[in-house]
């Protein structure tokens, strides 16, 4: 009875993914600062050194869009990733009888662009952050092993109200973007 | 026997309870109106930045931008994806979205959106009002600096 509620609810999406929160904009501005240049290229640059000396790969850049993907991976150790392997652990025997089906890497995903200044004065420059919990044995199953359940296991966690608390914290940005002034001062002055 | 019948029951009908879902294609939608709740026209003229400000509302929104691009012809192009888990079971699940950007006139930039699960496209046009009204948000931060 409990499959077919799972399977009943499990084939469609929740209909609010897509509202706007509230502080959409409080955040949107804890997340960007305005660079008085009018090299846009320049910022480009200076994150991308910035992003790789910082230990991440870069997956995308397009100067034309001004956008900047890039990744690092890292083993899962803190208190929001222990309470996710608790709570894996509960739900382990619905869905997964071979593995432990508990997260143990997260990766780390950065956005990050570049738009011009209506006003002229320069370029806003904006940082997202994202955190995925990836279960290592994705490569030895496949996201979508198929369990007694025909539920695929556990591949991918939503970040945690830890998580989100973590990643809006605003000195995390201030230091952030004080790297990138310094590392934008540095490719201007090509030391 | 009786009780636990009535338990399961209550347990099949209170899983959905609480979150409502949205509507997939099925042979019975239409065309025509499914592609009319994808497409907006804006009156920003400049398809490069609305394409930006497409990116900027899918970072409001919390998804993972998977590619952007933007050719020549000035068309852009945006690929993104965001994770949710049900409600009623500890997995996760993507909703993906692609949405491109094409230049209509001198006046007018058109959006089209498409979203879909891993089972198939998303026909349910509050997803899709939803996603056109935090991008004319968007513009309009843009547009008036008050980013």
């Amino acid at each position: 009875m409990i499959i077919i509620n799972l399977a009943g609810c499990g084939v469609s999406v929740p209909r609010d993914l897509l509202q706007t929160e509230g502080s959409a904009l409080a955040i949107r501005q804890l997340q960007t600062r305005l660079y008085p240049t009018k090299d846009e290229e320049i910022l480009i640059t200076g994150a991308i050194n910035l992003f790789q000396d910082m230990g991440y790969s870069i997956d995308t850049s397009n100067k034309d869009l001004g956008l900047i993907l890039a990744f690092k991976s890292v083993d899962a150790d803190n208190a929001g990733t222990d309470i996710l392997r608790f709570l894996a652990l509960l739900n382990k025997p619905i869905w997964d009888t071979s593995g432990t089906g508990i997260p143990d890497r997260q990766e780390i995903h950065i956005t990050f662009t570049v738009k011009p200044s209506m006003r002229d004065d320069g370029f806003l420059a904006r940082i997202t952050l994202k955190r995925v919990m990836v279960d290592e044995s994705d490569t030895a199953l496949g996201a979508d092993h198929a369990s007694p359940t025909g539920i695929p296991l556990i591949d991918q966690m939503q970040e945690t109200a830890l998580d989100r608390e973590k990643l809006l914290a605003e000195e995390l940005y201030d230091e952030f973007f004080e790297k990138l002034s310094k590392s934008i001062f540095l490719e201007s002055n090509k030391i | 026997m009786k009780s636990s019948i009535l338990a399961a029951l209550f347990i099949v009908l209170t899983g959905c309870a609480t979150t409502e879902f949205a509507a997939l294609k099925d042979e019975n939608t239409n065309p025509l109106q499914l592609k009319e709740m994808q497409t907006r026209k804006f009156e920003a003229t400049d398809p490069n930045l609305v394409t930006r400000n497409v990116i900027s509302t899918l970072q409001d929104l919390r998804f993972t931008i998977k590619g952007a691009e933007f050719s020549e012809e000035n068309i852009g192009s945006v690929e993104a994806s965001k994770s949710y888990v049900y409600p009623s079971a500890l997995r996760t699940e993507d909703l993906s979205i692609e949405v491109t950007i094409n230049p209509r006139s001198n006046k007018s930039t058109e959006v089209v959106a498409s979203l879909a699960s891993r089972w198939e496209t998303i026909a349910d046009p509050k997803m899709y009002q939803d996603f056109f009204t935090a991008l004319s948000k968007s513009i309009f931060f843009s547009e008036n600096e008050v980013e």
